[in-house]
């Protein structure tokens, strides 16, 4: 519907193609049929064709600019140099990984951005935890809970019951020593 | 965006090719003796100076011989070497921005290019305001093209720098054809929308 609305939008890519030169014969022709009828895309075509314009004719600012002979020389002797078997270096772990850190992880900050968000996330973890914690102990204890503690408490309450009422079913062990032997007997007499 | 020294397309070029793929320094030299002006061309204007230019060069050249037996032919050699410089200038940038700024690495200032340019204005054609003033346009460009996202900004350095064809930056890029155009419109979107932003400008893109 919106592609419908904007027809003039399905053009814009094939404008920014003819700015760059890129446009195939058949669409060319079809976008200048388009172009001829539409005064916005035609606007629209001028701001990107002037625009690109700087960058279309850059090299006409670097037109001074060659290299010398002796600039040849460094770049084919950099070339042979590096067609020459280099010497072989034995690296150790340690300088490859020093060596992988300075050339991999040091310039990149997308690596240290993403370290970063790793710690962010740990330590917001940690204090959310943190947190939980306390709100237990402002809710208080469960209703199951306190059930329990209820029944704890009555069974508490009747063994002090039945420790402090008299037990008249058992009857009270009275001490009676026996005489162990008739000797004993003949002198308790 | 007339290439002027693209001669490796010519009937010596394959024989130079295969040479060079075989190992023969001399060959791979030759091979890149007439693109060597307009890759430090192209150099300086990304780097915006002369002397890292040079250094980006040969750089690129030694990358380019290293990885020879990976060029597979799906585009133009200039266009593969500009692919390599281009890398190889985005390396440099990653590795410059994490050290100290100094005044001389920064791209495109006042420096002795600048200055240079204007000695040498008098030898082109035009006037040397008219020079000028386009000099100062396609440095505020430039610094548009620097702010776009890297895949918009390698497609429109791709084409306008190299003249690459919709294949060709296709092949170097890794995508389909369709995804340069659309990038390509995007970019161009994109840095339309940064020019009409910039207040000094303005007045070029009412039309």
């Amino acid at each position: 519907m919106k592609w419908f609305l904007n027809r003039c939008g399905r053009y814009r890519q094939s404008l920014c193609l003819l700015a760059g030169g890129v446009l195939s014969e058949p669409e060319r022709s079809q976008v200048e049929n388009h172009l001829a009828a539409c005064a916005d895309c035609r606007k629209y075509c001028n701001e990107i064709t002037k625009m690109a314009a700087p960058l279309a004719n850059w090299e006409g600012n670097f037109k001074h600019i060659e290299p010398d002979q002796i600039i040849r020389m460094r770049w084919a002797k950099a070339v042979e140099a590096a067609a020459e078997p280099a010497p072989v270096r034995r690296l150790t772990p340690i300088m490859t990984i020093c060596e992988w850190w300075h050339d991999v992880i040091w310039p990149c900050r997308r690596i240290w951005a993403g370290l970063a968000a790793v710690w962010v996330v740990i330590l917001a973890v940690n204090i959310s935890l943190r947190e939980q914690s306390p709100a237990i102990v402002k809710s208080g204890p469960s209703a199951e809970m306190m059930m329990s503690l209820k029944d704890q408490q009555k069974i508490l309450a009747e063994l002090l019951t039945d420790r402090s009422a008299p037990h008249d079913a058992e009857p009270q062990k009275t001490f009676s020593p026996k005489p162990r032997t008739e000797n004993m007997e003949i002198l308790t007499a | 965006m007339v290439i002027t020294d693209d001669h490796v397309e010519t009937s010596a070029a394959p024989e130079l090719l295969s040479r060079a793929r075989a190992g023969e320094t001399r060959a791979f030299c030759l091979l890149i003796e007439s693109l060597q002006t307009r890759l430090l061309r192209q150099a300086t204007a990304l780097a915006g100076d002369v002397s890292t230019a040079e250094d980006l060069v040969s750089e690129t050249l030694v990358e380019a011989w290293k990885s020879l037996p990976r060029y597979n032919e799906t585009c133009r050699f200039s266009t593969w070497l500009y692919a390599i410089l281009l890398h190889r200038h985005q390396k440099s940038v990653r590795r410059a921005r994490s050290r100290p700024v100094s005044l001389a690495g920064l791209p495109f200032s006042e420096t002795e290019e600048l200055h240079d340019r204007h000695d040498n204005i008098a030898a082109t054609e035009i006037s040397p305001a008219e020079a000028a003033t386009q000099h100062e346009l396609f440095i505020e460009l430039r610094q548009c093209v620097e702010e776009l996202p890297s895949k918009h900004r390698q497609v429109v350095l791709l084409r306008f720098f190299e003249d690459a064809s919709l294949p060709d930056m296709a092949a170097v890029l890794g995508c389909s054809v369709g995804t340069v155009k659309s990038r390509l419109h995007h970019a161009l979107e994109k840095l339309r929308k940064m020019k009409m932003n910039l207040p000094d400008l303005k007045g070029d893109t009412q039309i």
